[in-house]
């Protein structure tokens, strides 16, 4: 009987343990880093200045260096999560960036379809920004803001 | 006070920075544009077909190339064919829509010069840009393909060769302006051997300035707009006629429903000497259904929603009435309804049923219903 208490505690730990660590992991795929090229000169950044830059009203950082917006597709939770923190639907910033290109005030940010190849991108693209899941954002990019 | 605009535009393109013209950054050339055909049937026995007809074309056309040479300065041209452009046949238009160069100080401050077309309400900027629209047929005064019909120059400046534009963030709003300078009447610079116009007559008294102020807050967007040139009426003996072109414009966009909504009035500043010449020229040449000024009104709302990413829908009014035809002095309506479906981001297909109408006409009835698909590429 003491054995089979012991047995129900173990088994009880190891699923609340599992459970937990479930729970972690999820919190930590859902958070979004927003990234940029070591270059540039930033440390952190709000919500309006991200609306800014990816609305290309900004085109460029502090010390003149373009600036290049990479994009994960929007079919993506990432994307999803990110133009949730913007305030915009993901239809609208493509109508916007069309409106841009149309109008010859801009380019439509090319979109990528995993992490890796946005983190690659703006690792080696000078004056990129690009948005990741937290846990893709590598030491070869800087993380500027994280979306909980 | 012309002139004063006038300094005031070049000013800033005069003082370009030195250094910003040295900078060797090159961000390469970007080619691009987009393409509607289309699919009509015309239902009507009335208006401008006395039977019914279906036709296909591919409506327009434009080719886009831009170049940004830095941050600061950056080149465009537009290219546009419409209705089917053969040169061969006489088919449709070709046309230079846009050629400036643009330089940007800030947000604030952005100077454009060469052929542009100006910012006057919300959509006389993009009005060709059939990918952003949701309809495939135009409101009457945007409507490319039929400019021989209604005269879109008369309602909104198509082009200006010098504009001043920005944008300043105050809080959650962002207030924005543009003023910009062009030609006047476009039949002043008419160089046909046509002698129904003046032809190659000197515009250096006839400059058309405009501007529009806005607002935008969230998701709701608002302006005003004005222009001020002179009309070329001296084909019925008024000689120049004082213009200025009133505009208001407001849109929004919640949760997938967006609104736009557009006023224009076309004030003529005729004396009474010019009225009392037109009364007389009406009166004389009936043929001709003159009306008995040269005053235009415009308005125009649309309400669509996108179901998904991939669906939307809309519907629309808009109404056109023209002073100086007796035709149209009655006002004509058109009603539209449509929707669509995105098979990418960059390829629409639409659908769009139009009715039109003159509006209590007692002396001509004129009615349209058209059902038109079109397939929209933007590449």
């Amino acid at each position: 009987m003491r054995t089979r208490k012991n047995g129900d505690g173990i088994l009880y730990v190891v699923l609340k343990t599992a459970f937990l660590l479930l729970i972690l992991s999820s919190v930590s795929l859902a958070q979004v880093a927003v990234i940029v090229n070591k270059s540039v000169p930033i440390k952190s950044a709000d919500a309006s200045t991200i609306f800014d830059i990816y609305s290309l009203n900004a085109k460029e950082w502090s010390d003149g260096t373009p600036i290049i917006v990479v994009v994960m597709k929007s079919s993506e939770d990432t994307a999803q999560k990110f133009y949730q923190y913007i305030g915009k639907r993901p239809l609208e910033m493509k109508k916007l960036w069309m409106r841009a290109q149309l109008s010859g005030e801009g380019k439509a940010p090319v979109a990528f379809g995993s992490d890796e190849d946005v983190v690659a991108k703006v690792a080696s693209t000078p004056g990129a920004i690009g948005f990741v899941r937290k846990l893709r954002a590598d030491s070869s990019v800087k993380t500027i803001l994280i979306i909980e | 006070m012309r002139k004063f605009f006038l300094l005031i535009g070049i000013a800033p393109v005069l003082l370009l920075p030195i250094e910003a013209c040295s900078q060797t950054d090159d961000a390469g050339l970007n080619v691009f544009g987009y393409f509607q055909a289309t699919f009509e049937h015309n239902a009507s026995n009335s208006g401008r077909s006395n039977r019914p007809f279906n036709s296909f074309s591919l409506q327009q056309l434009d080719l886009m190339a831009s170049h940004e040479f830095t941050p600061k300065i950056s080149a465009f041209v537009n290219f546009e064919l419409t209705n089917t452009y053969s040169s061969g046949k006489g088919w449709g238009s070709f046309s230079i829509q846009e050629a400036w160069v643009k330089y940007r100080f800030s947000n604030e401050l952005n100077a454009k010069a060469g052929l542009l077309v100006p910012i006057f309400n919300n959509l006389n900027e993009i009005k060709n840009r059939t990918p952003l629209l949701p309809y495939i047929f135009r409101p009457f005064v945007y409507e490319a393909s039929i400019t021989d019909v209604f005269p879109v120059n008369e309602l909104v400046p198509e082009q200006a060769f010098l504009q001043m534009y920005g944008f300043e963030p105050i809080g959650e709003a962002k207030f924005d302006y543009a003023m910009y300078v062009g030609n006047g009447d476009q039949q002043y610079t008419n160089a046909s051997e046509s002698n129904y116009f003046a032809r190659g007559a000197d515009t250096t008294l006839f400059k058309m300035v405009g501007g529009r102020v806005g607002v935008q807050t969230g998701h709701v967007k608002a302006g005003v707009s004005m222009t001020t040139d002179k009309e070329n009426g001296t084909s019925l003996g008024l000689g120049s006629v004082p213009r200025h072109r009133f505009g208001a414009d407001f849109s929004f966009e919640v949760s997938g429903l967006s609104g736009e909504f557009e006023m224009i009035a076309v004030h003529h500043a005729m004396t009474p000497e010019q009225t009392t010449t037109l009364a007389v020229v009406a009166s004389m040449n009936p043929a001709f259904g003159l009306g008995t000024n040269l005053d235009k009104y415009f308005y125009y709302g649309l309400l669509s929603y996108d179901i998904n990413e991939q669906f939307f829908g809309y519907a629309g009014y808009n109404y056109l009435r023209d002073r100086s035809l007796a035709s149209l002095d009655y006002g004509l309506q058109g009603y539209t309804l449509g929707g669509g479906f995105r098979a990418h981001s960059r390829v629409v297909v639409k659908g769009q049923y139009m009715h039109f109408r003159l509006r209590n006409n007692p002396f001509l009835v004129f009615r349209e219903d058209h059902f038109i698909v079109a397939i929209s590429v933007f590449f």
